[in-house]
């Protein structure tokens, strides 16, 4: 993008939803030098006083469209609840603002696919917020498989757990209309977007979802067979102990090698050098991938990664650059999601078309 | 032992402090350290440290009290509060307001009436809309936790800590300084991996912190923006600094961890068992 609204040469943003990951995304735009925080919007009214006094200084609207009104902005975040993504978007395209919309894109992969074609008619920007992918252990991880470090992928295995639901709930999120599901499509569906970004689309998907608590899944057991050969085996919860913070691990064996990624570090076994990696084992630490920020918003909750998300996104509408977490590649890795829950729900393995319904591989 | 959690050399070691750190979030499901309390009571025993750094995490308060008993250790515990982590959670399932209540509902009664003094009827009106107002009453419920230990200094939690920096908010900060040192008697901390940011906002708005706890390590890791503005940072402020990540995860030997501390005049490091 060329021509900000400012000429100033920053973005002038607005955040839709100040719930936690709203109020979140306000504290790094405040802090990135391209940006600017033109503007917050949510429903609730009380919102806006309690913006304030946080020291949230930008104008307060209650609706999207009163903001547009008076606000002359280039892009906006939206992070409402899952099940007003479709409306919000849709409206903010009409007008030409690009979009981060947090993950998922909607509550069904058809609604998202219907959702990109919008997107793409409107000829603006979007990104999804598929944060693992910015996180310096994972995305050292992808480079690595990109660029034939271990030669072709022969296996996946991959765990994602989180301590959050130990009883009924409920609430939007444990509505299955109003998020699409639980496990799978939120904590899993990290893990998910990291095995494909990698190693793109399997053939076939088998699927077994367990549900414990409300009416969505607490834990999802699943198998991938590739094309290849490979095959990628997968677990989640989000219903286990110990785990305050959501906890990714993600190996992926090569026929040269293979790496396994968790958000302490990255271990690489190489059967040959690769760049500056010699043959043999390599634990690089957190501390050897992450450099030093402009504003960590969270050091102790991966906060870096956050940071790396939205100033990619910023970077990425001004500089017309491309984006880790396109929606492209979030509604391709959203289809797999629909794949897990059709195999779930008929108790068998179900095939995976290539293009991934039309959207292309991985890259 | 691994990691942070094994003793200094003597030579290096000498003249500087520890403080136990833990839990740290960062390593949640992946602890060799089981939270029993006779684990707790051996490691407070290897560590000997000047006092425990901690959360008040899911019946963490109670190994520990146990612990304490147990090594016969009198350990000063600075809590780090509030747990975000923990509000957040709630925060989902029950919204701001039910999560503040489930909060209250969660104290004994002498704490629920003395909240009830202080904030009710007006204050829980303004609790829910005032966000200093809100954290501070949520920094007392947390603390209500505490009670029976032995706390000299009580740290700001880096998730408030950096929002209250991004959006400029020395309301904030005054107020948790105050609070701190006049309803606790306690030493004021703030834990922060912008310690640049830190610094220079707090010499504009004349506070100053008793403690300030930060990524500190010859690496660089986590030191925001860069390691010489954490370096000049040091330098700039006259609170007491207690170095986290000191060896960056265990990948800096340690006598060169700890000669990096020295050389910057840091005198406390956080030991992290793994």
């Amino acid at each position: 993008m060329s021509d900000p609204v400012t000429n100033s040469g920053r973005l002038r943003v607005a955040v839709l939803g100040l719930g936690k990951l709203g109020l979140f995304h306000s504290e790094i735009l405040s802090q990135l030098p391209d940006a600017e925080l033109a503007a917050v919007v949510d429903a609730d009214p009380k919102m806006g006083a309690r913006a304030g006094s946080i020291g949230l200084s930008a104008p307060f609207y209650e609706s999207f469209e009163e903001m547009i009104g008076r606000e002359k902005i280039d892009a906006a975040f939206v992070c409402t609840p899952t099940f007003l993504h479709f409306p919000l978007v849709e409206e903010a395209s009409a007008h030409g603002v690009h979009l981060f919309v947090e993950k998922p894109f909607t509550e069904s992969h058809g609604r998202s696919s219907e959702l990109l074609s919008v997107v793409d008619a409107a000829g603006v920007r979007c990104a999804v917020g598929y944060v693992l992918a910015y996180h310096p252990t994972f995305r050292r991880q992808t480079d690595l498989v990109r660029e034939g470090a271990i030669g072709r992928v022969a296996g996946l295995s991959g765990t994602a757990f989180h301590s959050e639901v130990f009883r009924p709930k409920s609430g939007w999120l444990f509505s299955r209309a109003r998020s699409g599901g639980g496990a799978v499509i939120n904590p899993m569906s990290h893990l998910l977007f990291l095995a494909y970004r990698a190693v793109g689309l399997p053939a076939e998907v088998n699927a077994h979802n367990a549900t414990l608590y409300s009416e969505v899944e607490d834990l999802s057991s699943v198998r991938f067979s590739y094309a290849t050969g490979a095959e990628g085996r997968f677990v989640c919860s989000w219903s286990v102990p110990r785990y305050p913070i959501l906890q990714l691990r993600l190996e992926i064996e090569g026929e040269k090698g293979s790496l396994t990624a968790d958000q302490s570090g990255l271990v690489v076994d190489l059967d040959e050098p690769h760049g500056e990696l010699p043959a043999g084992t390599t634990r690089l630490d957190l501390s050897d991938l992450a450099a030093g920020v402009p504003f960590d918003p969270a050091f102790e909750n991966n906060g870096v990664m956050f940071l790396a998300q939205d100033s990619a996104f910023v970077d990425g509408v001004l500089h017309d650059r491309g984006l880790a977490t396109d929606a492209r590649h979030a509604v391709a890795s959203e289809y797999l999601i629909a794949a897990i829950y059709r195999s779930a729900e008929t108790g068998g393995p179900v095939s995976v078309e290539p293009s991934g319904g039309g959207l292309g591989a991985a890259e | 032992m691994t990691g942070s959690d094994r003793p200094p050399s003597a030579s290096v070691a000498d003249g500087l402090r520890t403080v136990l750190r833990y839990p740290d979030p960062r390593r949640f499901g992946q602890r060799a350290v089981e939270p029993t309390p006779e684990a707790v009571a051996n490691l407070l025993r290897d560590v000997r440290p000047e006092a425990v750094l901690t959360l008040d995490e899911a019946g963490w308060l109670d190994t520990l009290g146990t612990a304490l008993e147990v090594s016969k250790t009198e350990v000063p515990v600075w809590p780090i509060v509030p747990n975000m982590t923990r509000f957040v959670r709630e925060v989902t399932d029950h919204g701001v307001v039910g999560s503040q209540i489930r909060s209250f509902m969660r104290l004994g009664v002498p704490a629920q009436l003395a909240l009830m003094l202080r904030y009710a009827p007006k204050g829980l009106k303004l609790a829910r809309n005032d966000f200093v107002t809100g954290l501070l009453m949520l920094v007392e419920m947390d603390m209500a936790h505490f009670r029976g230990l032995q706390v000299d200094t009580v740290v700001l939690g880096s998730q408030i800590t950096e929002l209250g920096l991004a959006f400029e908010n020395r309301r904030l900060f005054a107020e948790f300084l105050r609070v701190v040192r006049r309803r606790y008697g306690a030493s004021a901390g703030l834990m922060t991996s912008n310690l640049g940011l830190l610094a220079g906002r707090l010499a504009e708005w004349e506070l100053e912190a008793d403690v300030v706890v930060t990524p500190f390590n010859s690496k660089g890791f986590g030191m925001n923006p860069t390691q010489d503005s954490g370096e000049s940072a040091v330098r700039a402020l006259g609170s007491r600094i207690v170095a986290l990540d000191f060896d960056a995860n265990g990948t800096i030997p340690r006598d060169e961890a700890l000669c990096y501390l020295e050389r910057h005049d840091v005198r406390t490091y956080a030991v992290t068992p793994l």
